[in-house]
């Protein structure tokens, strides 16, 4: 037999999933802390290939000076500033990462807590229908 | 006046809610059309691309397809007119792009669309309204894809600016055409202003509208408008920036227009929830289901007006009272009538 009332759960909490598939059901998946650290090594490895590119980018443009007018110590020195630089901008990257992770994962818990109800809800239909149909026997 | 446009913002949802499956795709495709259109009238340096034929074709694929389609037939579209002009120019704007994209997923925003729509309102004079818009209807990320949005429309500007230079292959090295691209990209100072000017304004709006005060929106409109056109003619002021291509005049119009469209858009996304018909399949022990989910349609209640006569002179000296409710008389009769009945 269908019910109206189950239907209807099942269809928000349907519409929820297929809403929420990637992002608060996706987040869900994991721990507060793992799921924090995941989003900051992604975002260590983004942020490590966007400077590469910029530091490819600074090397073509000032090709033709390191090339003629710099000593070996001089590109010593310059690749010593690129590292501190690199350092500097992924604390700052992972600090920003940090927060916004931890931000995201109490929003999806925020967002998840309508959905756990509706689970309870269908979770307690199908025990009245398992017991009615115990009675009926 | 009031209750008409109430009625035409609950006619434009139940219009939504009925037809989202064909209008959705015409938005994507009117989008993407537009913005390759631009893309052709101010870069068009490949001429593969600019025939409409190519266009439509690219379009309606764009529309077919997730919105991030737009974005990306978009960037395709802007290297490959880029890559026929000058080969220095298309390797800065790839590797200024690659920068963009690994950044932005850092974060993931989301609404790329924004990237596109950025330098689509800067060409219709009108790219003051993206960060109130974003502001009020999106997260503070979103100061994320807009400054990336406002660097792909520099690019673009610094491109057709210097067609002259980038092609001129006899007097200058590549390396000299690389730099004077990159330079002219990279410590653009309008666009340093601008984006700046876009993130405060983003933030500012979003906090605003935020607050739990009356017409926090339309407070968070006007404040963010007259914000964003300070810090920019600040900016600009003290940046000594010169040839932006925008005057005074224009700024202050432009800013104008784009807080009356933001006003319009605020009534129409203010506490209304476009809900669209979902389809969704689940199953339980006994059966499949295959639901259509369609949104209820709210129609705004009339107004009800109570109606109060006074009487006149000549009805004062008749003995009538002051003021007839007619409300207490239709209650008196349908006691009676009840009265009757039983």
């Amino acid at each position: 037999m269908i019910r109206a009332n189950k239907v209807k759960t099942m269809t928000r909490a349907a519409m929820f999933e297929k809403k929420e598939a990637r992002g608060a059901l996706a987040v869900n998946r994991f721990f507060r802390g793992d799921y924090v650290i995941y989003g900051m090594i992604k975002s260590a490895i983004s942020i490590t290939i966007a400077f590469a590119l910029a530091v490819g980018m600074w090397v073509i443009y000032h090709a033709e000076e390191l090339m003629t007018e710099k000593s070996v110590a001089d590109l010593f020195a310059l690749g010593k500033q690129c590292v501190f630089m690199y350092a500097a901008v992924l604390i700052l990257f992972l600090l920003i990462s940090l927060a916004v992770y931890c931000v995201r994962y109490q929003k999806a818990q925020h967002k998840l807590k309508g959905y756990r109800s509706q689970l309870r809800k269908l979770a307690k239909s199908y025990q009245d229908e398992a017991s009615a149909k115990e009675k009926m026997l | 006046m009031m209750m008409k446009l109430l009625l035409i913002k609950d006619k434009v949802k139940e219009f939504y809610g009925k037809y989202d499956v064909y209008i959705d795709p015409v938005i994507k495709f009117l989008l993407a059309f537009a913005s390759l259109s631009m893309l052709k009238n101010s870069l068009g340096f490949m001429s593969q691309l600019n025939s409409m034929p190519v266009i439509l074709v690219a379009s309606l694929i764009c529309s077919l397809l997730p919105v991030n389609a737009v974005v990306v037939f978009y960037m395709l579209f802007m290297l490959g007119h880029i890559f026929a002009l000058s080969m220095e120019a298309f390797v800065v704007c790839f590797l200024l792009m690659c920068i963009m994209f690994f950044t932005y997923f850092i974060f993931k925003p989301g609404n790329s669309i924004i990237l596109v729509l950025v330098p689509l309102l800067f060409g219709w004079k009108l790219p003051y309204l993206v960060p109130i818009l974003l502001g009020l209807t999106c997260s503070m990320l979103s100061a994320i894809p807009a400054a990336f949005g406002v660097v792909l429309y520099y690019m673009i500007l610094v491109v057709k600016n210097n067609v002259m230079a980038l092609t001129e292959t006899e007097s200058s090295s590549m390396l000299i055409r690389f730099q004077l691209m990159a330079d002219q990209i990279v410590t653009n100072k309008g666009m340093l202003v601008m984006i700046l000017a876009f993130a405060l304004t983003i933030v500012l709006v979003y906090v605003i509208r935020r607050l739990s005060v009356a017409h926090s929106w339309k407070i968070a409109i006007g404040i963010g408008g007259i914000v964003e056109l300070a810090a920019i003619l600040v900016g600009m002021t003290m940046l000594e920036v010169s040839s932006t291509g925008f005057s005074t005049a224009s700024l202050v119009i432009g800013m104008l227009m784009s807080a009356l469209i933001a006003l319009v858009v605020e009534f129409f996304l203010f506490s209304v929830d476009y809900s669209r018909t979902e389809y969704v399949q689940f199953e339980d022990d006994e059966y499949y289901y295959y639901v259509k989910a369609v949104p209820k349609l709210t129609v705004t209640p009339p107004q009800r007006e109570v109606k109060r006569f006074t009487v006149n002179q000549k009805g004062r000296e008749q003995g009538l009272q002051e003021t007839v409710d007619l409300g207490e008389d239709i209650r008196n009769i349908m006691r009676e009538m009840a009265e009757e009945e039983k």
